[in-house]
């Protein structure tokens, strides 16, 4: 398999400057072009570029080693990782940058005139800022003072994941709030959704306890609340989730298929 | 990666339903337009707007938390919806996106929306605005931003994972309208839980047909049910042959052997001569 290498010394530097340069031209041009001329050429594009994956995903393969296994390609399969994926990812960085610039205008707007709760927005520019000094400092820079790798350990590992911590665990007591709420019977719909969610929890936790004593085997097992939990689960609940996936996919594919034909209005594709 | 050498069958069913569909959206064009039923979620949609245009507070949106794809595009369509309504009554709008290229689109469609709406001095820049690309970040910038500008209505649309709950909750707390829909089954039930009106599974898709009416959508739609009774004949079937046949260990039928040949498409030319 084929491998771009990268760039070392200034080289980086005009490869970089290179890439600027052509991608602001493109843009350039792109924003020029009357609306009528774009959207032809933006379904062209996207027309070409489903092709790609769909001559891809049904020319007939043959083996080829790679990394020391044998992968299934054809002439289209190594364009993936080392071109598409590659462009796909210099896109989201340039504009990744763009979002940044967004978010620190509206909290630096919100400091510079003193709006309500512009001391969050000033907490939020100094841990942006923090991080990007501290973590360019500590990743790019081979040759950097010893505490700039703690400061940067002590915001991420110290601060950052501890705050993303706290908000997954947040979940927890969001869970029982909501299921009070759903759970309050005042329904028929609302009765079995109850009764269902009990026998389910009782079947995962302790509910065992409760029908310990009845056999395990031949007709009294289907007596014991392991039983009607996982029935519920795998023959209720599973064919359910099928079911739904089953319709979510073919919506994706009916929609993929819209869009790359250029048929689809709407949104992004004019009416 | 996947081929369609790899599995034959798949190949020519994943065919099979692409014709169904484009054979209903081409009669759909040529002006056999079918009857959609009723979508409760959908039809909320101009409730929550009217509530939060009553109220004077803003409209929450966000198209999920991942980035630029299929899901976030339908959530797209049905956020245009709701901004010309909005643009209408002058009502304030937010839409929070997680994903750097999905958000400079998003800015893109919803000024449009303005404009479409005759009245692009409503667009403020800011109503569009990129939180965080970090799942829990971005769900504690979106849970501030509903205290914080106590929303009046929101709409969920797009793909969620645990930060689900989190909006739904916080939403809820400040009495928010809630119209809500995802394609991850197993963010539906908190969903189901919380808000006030759920889109579930493929109704997300049927949105754009619902509230358009337009041919190609409606057509569509139509052509995914009709995939939908082709995939629910072979379900039959193959339930059918697995309870006779007791497949991979039951009687030799060259033709059922045919139809779960592994392989590639020789397999599939080996098999067709063996049947011969």
């Amino acid at each position: 398999m084929h491998n771009w290498e990268i760039a070392q010394g200034n080289t980086i530097w005009l490869a970089i400057a290179g890439v600027l340069l052509v991608t602001f031209i493109i843009i350039g041009l792109l924003t020029k072009l009357p609306l009528t001329l774009r959207r032809p050429l933006l379904s062209f594009l996207v027309f070409v570029s489903g092709l790609f994956y769909a001559l891809e995903y049904f020319l007939p393969t043959h083996p080829v080693l790679d990394h020391g296994v044998m992968v299934p390609e054809n002439i289209l399969t190594d364009l993936i990782p080392n071109i598409i994926n590659p462009l796909a990812q210099d896109l989201s960085a340039l504009l990744f940058g763009l979002g940044l610039f967004s978010l620190m205008r509206i909290h630096f707007n919100n400091v510079a005139r003193q709006r309500s709760g512009w001391v969050n927005s000033l907490a939020l520019l100094v841990s942006t800022l923090s991080m990007m000094v501290f973590g360019f400092w500590s990743r790019a820079n081979l040759h950097h003072p010893r505490w700039v790798d703690q400061v940067y350990h002590h915001l991420f590992d110290g601060v950052y994941q501890n705050m993303d911590a706290a908000m997954f665990s947040l979940i927890a007591f969001f869970i029982l709030s909501a299921s009070y709420r759903a759970f309050r019977i005042r329904s028929f719909e609302a009765s079995i959704l109850m009764t269902s969610a009990l026998i389910v929890l009782l079947g995962l936790s302790f509910g065992g306890l409760i029908t310990d004593k009845v056999p395990d085997y031949g007709l009294w097992s289907n007596f014991r609340i392991e039983t009607w939990s996982s029935w519920i689960l795998n023959i209720i609940s599973s064919p359910g989730l099928r079911a739904i996936d089953f319709g979510v996919g073919l919506g994706g594919l009916a929609m993929g298929l819209r869009i790359w034909l250029g048929i689809e209005k709407g949104a992004l594709f004019g009416d | 990666m996947q081929h369609a050498c790899d599995n034959w069958f798949v190949a020519f069913f994943e065919g099979a339903l692409i014709i169904l569909i484009m054979v209903r959206i081409i009669k759909s064009m040529r002006g056999s337009i079918p009857f959609i039923r009723r979508i409760p979620g959908l039809n909320a949609i101009d409730e929550a707007i009217g509530r939060a245009t009553e109220m004077g507070k803003p409209i929450l949106m966000i198209p999920g938390i991942l980035g630029l794809d299929i899901v976030s595009l339908q959530a797209l369509n049905v956020f245009t919806h709701v901004t010309r309504t909005a643009a209408r009554f002058a009502t304030p709008i937010r839409m929070c996106v997680c994903d750097a290229t999905l958000y400079t689109i998003s800015q893109e469609v919803i000024q449009d929306a303005y404009q479409a709406e005759g009245k692009p001095e409503l667009y403020d820049p800011d109503s569009v605005r990129f939180l965080s690309d970090q799942q829990f970040a971005f769900a504690a910038s979106v849970a501030g931003l509903i205290q914080r500008e106590q929303v009046a209505a929101t709409f969920f649309l797009g793909s969620f994972f645990a930060e689900s709950l989190i909006f739904a909750e916080v939403a809820n707390s400040v009495g928010a309208i809630q119209v809500a829909g995802t394609v991850m089954t197993t963010q539906t039930p908190f969903f189901i839980a919380a808000c006030d009106y759920v889109i579930i599974g493929d109704e997300f898709y049927a949105a754009s047909a619902y509230l358009s009416k337009e041919p190609v959508a409606t057509g569509s739609l139509v052509g995914q049910d009709y995939a939908k009774l082709l995939l629910t004949f072979f379900i039959v079937l193959g339930s059918i042959i697995y309870t006779v046949t007791g497949y991979a260990g039951g009687p030799h039928v060259p033709l059922i052997h045919t139809l779960f040949a592994d392989g590639g498409w020789n397999a599939l030319l080996h098999s067709i001569r063996h049947l011969f």
